[in-house]
């Protein structure tokens, strides 16, 4: 009985707690802020040069146009934006004068989110900020950009703390239950993306008989490969189709496995530079990397003091 | 990571482990039913909307799995046809005039032409969009359409090199621009068996 107690525990409330809320040191949780906070920066600044042209009246996805294609009949007010639980503050901002002003905020929002000041009330601005880009731009967000605005609010749960906004980040060597709670969350939330994302490719062929590689440079979205090059190296791009999908498969059997955690991590940024080089989307290769220090050896490093 | 007793937290953090189970559960579902959801997991999914879709954790069918080998796939381009152009060649939409980073327009064009194959009243929307998004050359502007760009498997990439098979094209969206009026444009499909002509907005002044 107490053997099958042992392989087959049932996870009880006290055990549950445990886990969520072992506190950590809080410059954990600030590394996570960090990390997030400059992908979210990257992000505003792009629809800074970008998002004035394309959503201000007279651009491609200007208010009327995202409105029909969402289905509504007139153009959407911000009351039918949170009636279709898509809340964004750039409904109600159509001129690119106002847009660009959304978008300098939502960086400033960043710069201090990434600078640790003004805790979870600058935190939970720059959220519904970056919450407002991904529900207005309808159809033009990818992967990265929901993890990032997926994990984002978990930094609610502790935004780290610093001393001044000018010294390390990483210079609080306090332990903290919320910041456990903050970097637990990130590392569970990724790593249901990862496998999720691992078990989608499973559902192309391309990617178990190794031309996903050659698709995507057949379709012109690898950068610096071009078919032709592929053509002669059959052999090359099998490789690099197969070591691309195993890189996420590693990533994934890693974080299970604390032993070879650290793999996990190379595993994810291995994937992370493929998704830049191979399917042409920098950004979300970008957010890779960024979240990959969720599941750094500074983590692992950490975690074996436990035991 | 270094473990410190607990007692001092609030009485109410016995409800963490609860409540973040409850949420990643919740998370499960919203990612397991990215890519193509049962009628239980929709279902699901319709009640917990407020939640999920708010958050932005609902993602609604964001490729994760990045190709499936499937020609739909694209690669798209949006393509104008202009009274000035040489010899009436089409050419490609100068993208360079919106600053749009790469991967944003291909999804942009991705979307267009699917609006285009499914007969959707948006889709005239989305050209109209462009149209005025084109100022300076819109007096000019004759037809805008959108193609699928062929993706080949690396057999039919080598045939077609060696010249024993071409694969052309496929047009999602082809429509001709009717002018109205200074300020207003319509556009009448290139194949009528699709949709007729119909009126759009008018362009803000």
């Amino acid at each position: 009985m107490t053997r099958l107690a042992r392989y087959f525990p049932i996870p009880t409330v006290a055990t549950c707690n445990a886990f969520w809320t072992q506190a950590i040191p809080c410059r954990l949780a600030s590394m996570a802020r960090v990390a997030l906070s400059f992908a979210a920066l990257v992000w505003s600044l792009q629809w800074l040069f970008q998002g004035p042209k394309w959503l201000a009246d007279g651009g491609p996805l200007e208010l009327a146009t995202v409105s029909q294609l969402l289905g509504f009949e007139a153009t959407m007010s911000l009351t039918d934006s949170v009636a279709a639980m898509r809340p964004s503050l750039l409904v109600a901002l159509t001129s690119p004068t106002a847009i660009t002003a959304y978008a300098v905020a939502s960086a400033v929002g960043c710069l201090l989110v990434l600078l640790g000041i003004g805790g979870r009330a600058i935190v939970a601005v720059t959220w519904v900020m970056l919450l407002g880009w991904s529900h207005r731009v309808a159809g033009l967000t990818g992967p990265g950009e929901d993890l990032l605005v997926g994990l984002f609010p978990y930094l609610l749960l502790d935004p780290g703390k610093i001393d001044s906004p000018w010294r390390p980040a990483f210079s609080d060597a306090g332990n903290r239950w919320t910041s456990g709670l903050a970097v637990r969350c990130l590392q569970v939330h990724l790593a249901l993306w990862m496998a999720t994302t691992a078990l989608s490719h499973a559902s192309g062929l391309v990617w178990w008989q190794g031309e996903s590689v050659w698709w995507m440079a057949s379709a012109g979205r690898a950068i610096g490969i071009d078919a032709a090059s592929l053509l002669s190296r059959t052999y090359l791009g099998n490789f690099l189709s197969h070591l691309w999908w195993l890189s996420l498969l590693v990533a994934c059997i890693g974080w299970i496995v604390p032993q070879i955690r650290g793999w996990s991590w190379i595993g994810w940024l291995m994937y992370g530079a493929g998704l830049t080089l191979f399917a042409g989307d920098w950004f979300y290769g970008l957010v890779a990397c960024v979240t990959s220090i969720l599941i750094s050896p500074w983590m692992v490093v950490e975690d074996q003091q436990e035991a | 990571m270094a473990t410190e007793a607990t007692s001092n937290q609030p009485r109410w953090t016995r409800w963490i482990g609860p409540l973040a189970m409850v949420h990643f559960s919740l998370i499960a579902l919203a990612l397991s039913a990215n890519l193509s959801p049962s009628a239980l997991q929709s279902q699901l999914l319709q009640w917990f909307a407020p939640y999920l879709r708010t958050a932005n954790w609902e993602l609604g069918q964001v490729p994760l799995e990045l190709t499936q080998g499937n020609e739909l796939e694209g690669p798209f381009r949006v393509e104008v046809l202009t009274s000035d152009s040489p010899a009436g060649e089409w050419s490609e939409y100068p993208w360079s005039s919106l600053n749009l980073q790469r991967p944003l327009r291909d999804r942009f064009a991705k979307q267009f032409a699917f609006l285009g194959i499914q007969q959707e009243e948006a889709g005239f929307a989305l050209a109209t969009s462009l149209a005025k998004a084109y100022p300076q050359r819109l007096p000019a502007l004759k037809s805008l359409r959108v193609l699928r760009l062929p993706t080949e498997t690396r057999e039919e990439w080598i045939y077609r090199q060696e010249g024993l098979e071409a694969t052309a094209p496929e047009v999602c969206f082809e429509a001709d621009a009717v002018r109205l009026g200074p300020d207003e444009i319509s556009w009448v499909p290139r194949q009528e068996s699709r949709r007729s002509s119909r009126s759009l907005q008018k362009p803000s002044p």
